[in-house]
Parts: structure tokens; sequence; C-alpha cells
């Protein structure tokens, strides 16, 4: 190993554990509030009655989750497997950041319209349900939901079953600008880049965030990366850096 | 075709619209946009004036004229007394009694400039969705494709329409383009799908569609830039020849 990639290697694993600490609040504050969930859940189950809004309305969690992300989240909310509250289909309670406050997202759930918010079908929400697992989605254009280009992190709550997920968008422009600060203190070029190939945030122009990478970086390849380590967590993320063009 | 009002010129686009875009319009755009998207749904009641105001953070007064246009564009309802408020009024489709008037109002020069514009997005939009897209865009621009060809309304058919032409843009990863195209469709899907003149052919369109959904998912860049070209192209004809069947002088042997 040439003494350049030994300190590109160094460099990566510095970001990535920097990357790692940036994220460490949404999934404390996701934790959190899908603790409070599942104990709201279990009071109901226990008084032999079923789930409903009042339930929810007033858990701290939301708002708690809220203040440790600070400005990278837009919103935080819960939202609810086919019949888990007040015996509806859908369900969502979901606290959007306005101004100095916050209000409560509206979304559309008439089942025939053909604009339907159908967030069963949304990735973050399936593979949250199905693999049980944490999920970091994105970034996309939510214009059918917040309107924002966000990630949504997702968060399974299960009591005896599945619940739904407590999740967070995040804003991609306040992360982007977390995360070219952390890739400014690197010499060479470097940048986050998503699972689909998608660039988060680099060091240089010479890749465009949003866009994707002709082909998935890898040390040796001609596009001349010298070391690539995945961030972990629930990201596909992973910080690679290569010799300047 | 007889169109006799004075031309202004090249300042028209300046003197007809303030370049100073009020609160108030703002506010009437976002709640419209809300309403033709879907996101709020007929009969709903808005929230109190107070509620919205704080919300949109603007006084009270300039969300009751947000609230005095909407009601002029018939999207919302205002009822007095106990069980009274705003509420929101989705179209039922396309109303040819307010459609066809504006059609044949427009000359076909400012038809082709809408054309124009609606092309600069959705072309360039379409360039980059073939090289940002997501999987999951992937999978609701064939989704949609395939709900404009099982659409039974014109209602229907107008939102799965534009709604695979916004979710284009939502696929290009760019917040702008895609906020440029919800407004676009706002003007330009009712127009297009209106029951008048030729049929236009929902086949065709979903045919389109499909293919333009699968140039994004093969990456291809040049075939979706051109396949959205040829798109908008037809989409401005249908215009033109439904505002010349307007506008067609009496007695005319064609």
């Amino acid at each position: 190993m040439s003494d350049t990639q030994a300190m590109a290697r160094n460099d990566a694993e510095r970001i990535v554990a920097e990357v790692r600490a940036l994220l460490a609040p949404v999934q404390a504050g996701l934790e959190a509030l899908r603790d409070e969930i599942v104990e709201a859940f279990r009071a109901a189950d226990s008084d032999g009655r079923p789930v409903v809004e009042a339930d929810l309305l007033d858990l701290p969690g939301f708002f708690a989750a809220h203040g440790l992300m600070q400005d990278v989240a837009v919103g935080v909310g819960f939202v609810g497997a086919p019949g888990a509250v007040n015996g509806q289909d859908r369900y969502i309670l979901w606290w959007q950041r306005r101004g100095d406050g916050f209000a409560r997202l509206r979304l559309n759930f008439e089942p025939d319209s053909v604009d339907v918010y159908d967030y069963h079908e949304m990735d973050w929400y399936k593979v949250a349900a199905e693999s049980s697992r944490p999920v970091l989605y994105g970034p996309y254009v939510d214009y059918s939901g917040s309107g924002h280009y966000v990630f949504t992190g997702a968060v399974p709550v299960r009591s005896d079953r599945f619940i739904g997920i407590a999740g967070a968008d995040l804003s991609v422009t306040v992360m982007e600008r977390r995360l070219t600060g952390l890739l400014r203190t690197v010499d060479l070029d470097a940048l986050v880049v998503t699972g689909e190939r998608r660039v988060l945030a680099a060091n240089t122009p010479r890749w465009v965030v949003g866009a994707k990478l002709q082909a998935p970086p890898s040390p040796g390849g001609d596009a001349g990366f010298l070391a690539v380590v995945p961030v972990g967590l629930d990201t596909d993320w992973s910080v690679a850096v290569a010799s300047p063009e | 075709m007889a169109n006799d009002i004075a031309d202004p010129g090249p300042l028209a686009p300046m003197l007809g619209r303030p370049s100073y875009r009020g609160r108030a319009d703002e506010v009437a755009q976002r709640l419209e946009e809300a309403i033709l998207l879907g996101l709020l749904s007929d009969g709903e009641q808005l929230p109190t004036e107070i509620e919205l105001a704080n919300q949109f953070g603007v006084s009270p007064m300039t969300l009751r004229e947000a609230l005095a246009q909407l009601r002029e564009r018939r999207l919302v309802v205002t009822r007095r007394g106990r069980s009274g408020g705003s509420f929101v009024r989705r179209p039922a489709g396309p109303d040819p009694d307010q459609i066809l008037p504006r059609l044949r109002s427009m000359s076909v020069t400012q038809l082709r400039d809408l054309g124009d514009e609606v092309s600069a997005i959705h072309v360039h939009a379409s360039r980059l969705a073939a090289g940002r897209a997501s999987p999951t865009n992937v999978r609701r621009l064939f989704a949609l494709a395939e709900q404009l060809h099982k659409a039974t309304s014109v209602r229907d058919r107008v939102r799965a329409d534009s709604r695979f032409n916004i979710e284009v843009a939502m696929a290009a990863q760019s917040e702008r383009l895609t906020r440029r195209q919800v407004l676009l469709q706002a003007e330009l899907a009712e127009m297009l799908w209106i029951p008048a003149g030729e049929e236009l052919s929902v086949d065709a369109v979903v045919e389109r569609h499909h293919g333009l959904a699968k140039a994004i998912a093969d990456e291809d860049e040049a075939t979706a830039g051109s396949l959205a070209e040829q798109d908008v192209a037809l989409r401005l004809r249908r215009l033109i020849r439904l505002h010349l069947d307007l506008t067609e002088p009496e007695g005319s042997a064609r």
C-alpha cells in the first residue's frame, strides 16, 4: 500500500466515524420515540381496548426527537400499520417543523383516489415493516408528502406484533452542508455516496450532488478511487476518497 | 382568426403580471397545489383562519385574501354560521365552460409559448431522470402509466397523466423542476384532456408514458429526452387543433 493509499484509507475511516456521530442523534431520537409508542400500545392492550389517537397525541417523544436532531429534521412522526390506530387502514401522526413551531402534516388517504399517498408501498415503510430493521432511505423529492427533498429514517415499532414505524424526514440541504463540512477536512478528493450510487456530498465540483456515479466506487478502478469505506448503521452509504483529477 | 385586442408588444408579460407576487398569492398557490395534487381531499374542512395563518406565517388578513382567490377559482367554498368554515372543493373534472373559453382566448403564439415552457421543463427533467431516478421512481412511473390506462373518468385521466409528468421531475431529484411541473400541469392537463374535438387516444399516451418510463429505467438519457420532446409536441398539436376548431369562423369551408 502506497503512502497516498494509506492516507486515503485513514481519511475515509475518520470521516466514517464522524458521519456515524452525525447520525447518532437521529437513531437515538427515533428509538426513544419507538419505546414510548410501544409503551402506549402495551398500556392499551392491558386495558383490553384498541389504541386510539388520544393515546399518542401527547407523547413527548415526537418533540424530543425534533430537539435531538435539531435543524436536520423537517418532520418527525409515527406511521401506523393497517388497523393499528382507530382501527384505520392508514394512520399517520407526523409533526412538521414550521418556523418556530410544529404543524401536523395532512395527507390524502382516500383509498380510491389516484393520488392517494400510499405509504404502504413506500420503500422506507416496506423495508422497516418487512425486515424489521431501521432504514435510512433517500434522498428523494417527497412532493406528495412533506414537499421537500429529504431522507426518511424509519425505525420499526413492534410489541407482540408490527405496529408501524417511528420516522423522521431529514433535510438533504442541512445534511449535505454537514457532510461537506466533514469532507472539506480531506486533502484528496472525497465524497459520500449511497448504495444506489447517488452522490450526497463532495469536497469538489467533480461530482454533482444528487447525480449518480457511473459505477459503484471501488479502489483500483478507472475512476481513481483509493479507499472506499462503508458508513454502516442503517445506511447503505460509503465514504470514498480518490486521487485528484 | 380575429383577435382585435391591441398587442402591447414585448412588454406584455411584464404588464400582464405584477413582478412582485404578494404573500397572499403565494399562500393561495400552495393551497391550490395541495388541492390539485389531492393532498387535501374534496369536502375536507380547512383549519381555522388563525391556524392556517400561523402555519403559513402570514397575517390573518393576508390569509383571507388568499382564501378569497381560491373561492374565485372555485377551489374552496366558505360557509358561515355554527358549522361554518372553509371547505375544499375539488373539481370533479375539467369544466368545459371554463376551459373552452380560455383555450379560445389564447393565441396560437401563447399556446406555443406554453408548449415551449413545458418542453424546457419536461424534456430536461426526463434526461436528468434517466441519470438520477431511484428504483422507486421507476416503479411509480410504470404504476402511473398503468393507472392512466385503467382510469375510467376524465378526472382520473387528468390526475394520472399529470402525476406521471410530476413523477418524472421528482425522479430528476429536483425540487424546483417538480414545483414548476406541478404549476404547468395545473394549467395544462385539464385543457389537454377536455372531451372536445378529435378524441385524445389514451392508449397512445399510455404507450408514450411506458416508453419514457423504460428509457428512464434503462438510464438512456438521449431516448428519454427525445421521447419527452415528441410527447410535448403531440400535446401542443392537440391544443392548437382544439383552438383552431374553437375559433373557426362560421360558415367556413373547413
